[in-house]
């Protein structure tokens, strides 16, 4: 009767849907991709309060870890962030020029639904958005049904990465 | 005529009785599933009121069935003075769990900040373990990365399948490390007696609700591919016990 337990919970335990990790393309070739085929010395900006506050209305939390990479080319700022969507974060970056979006792509996903934000044709209508004064994208985002959380992910990364792009030292 | 009717009955009984003993077995066969269906549900139904929402189970038997619990002997190392253990993929910093994961390879302190490298990334803390910066692929030399260490002017070195590197000030940039620099490596060792304070943690830290659980009993799930085959057999066999009772009503009648 144990055995037949044991063998009982072993199949259950195997039957639990594990999520995956797909690497759409590795931060590395992103970077090189968005600077002339090489990667520039990285520079990091350390988030301070008045820089969580900020973002804090502009992704409903602070931001960790609180120095931010980046990568400059030609003016434009080169970022890879990370947030949650549902339970595991988007791992997606950024190409922002004078205080616009440039190139948005998702690097990294590791939830098992939602994938749908990566097609070019969601992440096109990031190009050109600015940052307005309330705190939202001046270009309106499409949400994608089923990929709701996904999609709000990738607004509020996209408006930290417009944020740290005024607040970069240049 | 009193033939007749004695033959009809005795043609009515046969199936009669076959109902019945079908009735009466499936009832008996499928009684406690359908018990198990009943009580989850009800549970389930009033989930928010018992506060099973919120209740995270903290039973290391159950969360291991989840793979919440790692099979296997957590890797330990010391860094200044914190513990820092690798538990198949979760990492701690002494008795605390991190949102950050990965294969840990070791960990060195510097004077204010703690680094602690996995096969893929490099995560540092402050001295009060608050998360300040990653460095991932695209700020490493390579990746693996096989070991962390420091030299006598406290620079971190990583050695990988390029070779043995060394960082500037900030981790910005990295150089091919001069071989003659004497490197102190950081050692994982085999931490079998942390084993049971890093469950506590694990326990203690979990996620998962009751909730969670009681779905995965009413669906079957818990017990995989043949509990969710027991569930649809014990829903045909309600089917089937609810058309027998009614062939018996009737002809009873």
């Amino acid at each position: 009767m144990h055995h037949l337990l044991t063998i009982i919970l072993l199949i259950a335990a195997s039957g639990i849907a594990q999520a995956g990790t797909t690497v759409y393309q590795k931060p590395s070739d992103f970077i090189r991709s968005a600077c002339g085929g090489q990667i520039p010395t990285s520079k990091y900006l350390t988030l301070t309060s008045s820089h969580q506050g900020k973002i804090r209305r502009l992704m409903g939390h602070e931001y960790r870890p609180s120095r931010v990479r980046y990568w400059t080319y030609r003016g434009k700022m080169v970022v890879i962030l990370d947030e949650l969507g549902k339970t595991q974060p988007i791992t997606t970056g950024y190409v922002v020029s004078g205080g616009k979006i440039e190139l948005v792509k998702m690097l990294i996903y590791r939830e098992t639904i939602g994938a749908e934000v990566r097609r070019t044709s969601f992440t096109n209508q990031f190009k050109g958005a600015a940052l307005g004064s309330s705190g939202k994208l001046s270009r309106r985002v499409n949400n994608i049904a089923g990929a709701t959380l996904s999609t709000r992910a990738m607004m509020e990364m996209g408006r930290v990465a417009i944020y740290l792009d005024q607040v970069r030292p240049k | 005529m009193g033939g007749d009717r004695s033959r009809r009955k005795g043609r009515n009984s046969r199936p009669r009785k076959w109902h019945r003993r079908w009735h009466r077995f499936l009832g008996a066969v499928f009684a406690l599933p359908l018990l198990w269906l009943v009580v989850s549900g009800l549970l389930l139904q009033h989930g928010e009121r018992l506060g099973l929402t919120e209740k995270k189970v903290s039973s290391a038997w159950l969360l291991k069935r989840y793979n919440q619990i790692p099979e296997g002997i957590p890797s330990v190392t010391k860094a200044g003075r914190f513990t820092i253990s690798g538990w198949d993929g979760e990492i701690f910093i002494d008795d605390r769990l991190l949102s950050e994961s990965g294969t840990l390879i070791g960990a060195v302190a510097l004077p204010g900040e703690l680094v602690i490298a996995t096969e893929e990334e490099i995560f540092i803390y402050d001295s009060q373990g608050l998360y300040l910066d990653r460095l991932g692929e695209e700020s490493l030399p390579a990746v693996p990365l096989g070991k962390i260490g420091l030299d006598a002017s406290n620079r971190v070195h990583l050695e990988t399948v390029l070779g043995q590197h060394v960082f500037g000030e900030g981790f910005l940039e990295f150089e091919t490390a001069p071989a003659e620099v004497p490197v102190v490596w950081s050692i994982l060792e085999e931490g079998p007696r942390k084993r049971a304070s890093l469950q506590q943690i694990l326990v203690e830290d979990s996620e998962f609700t009751w909730s969670r659980v009681i779905t995965d009993l009413h669906s079957g799930s818990l017990f995989g591919t043949v509990g969710r085959f027991l569930v649809d057999l014990t829903g045909v066999a309600v089917l089937v016990l609810t058309v027998l009772g009614i062939f018996l009503l009737v002809r009873r009648k």
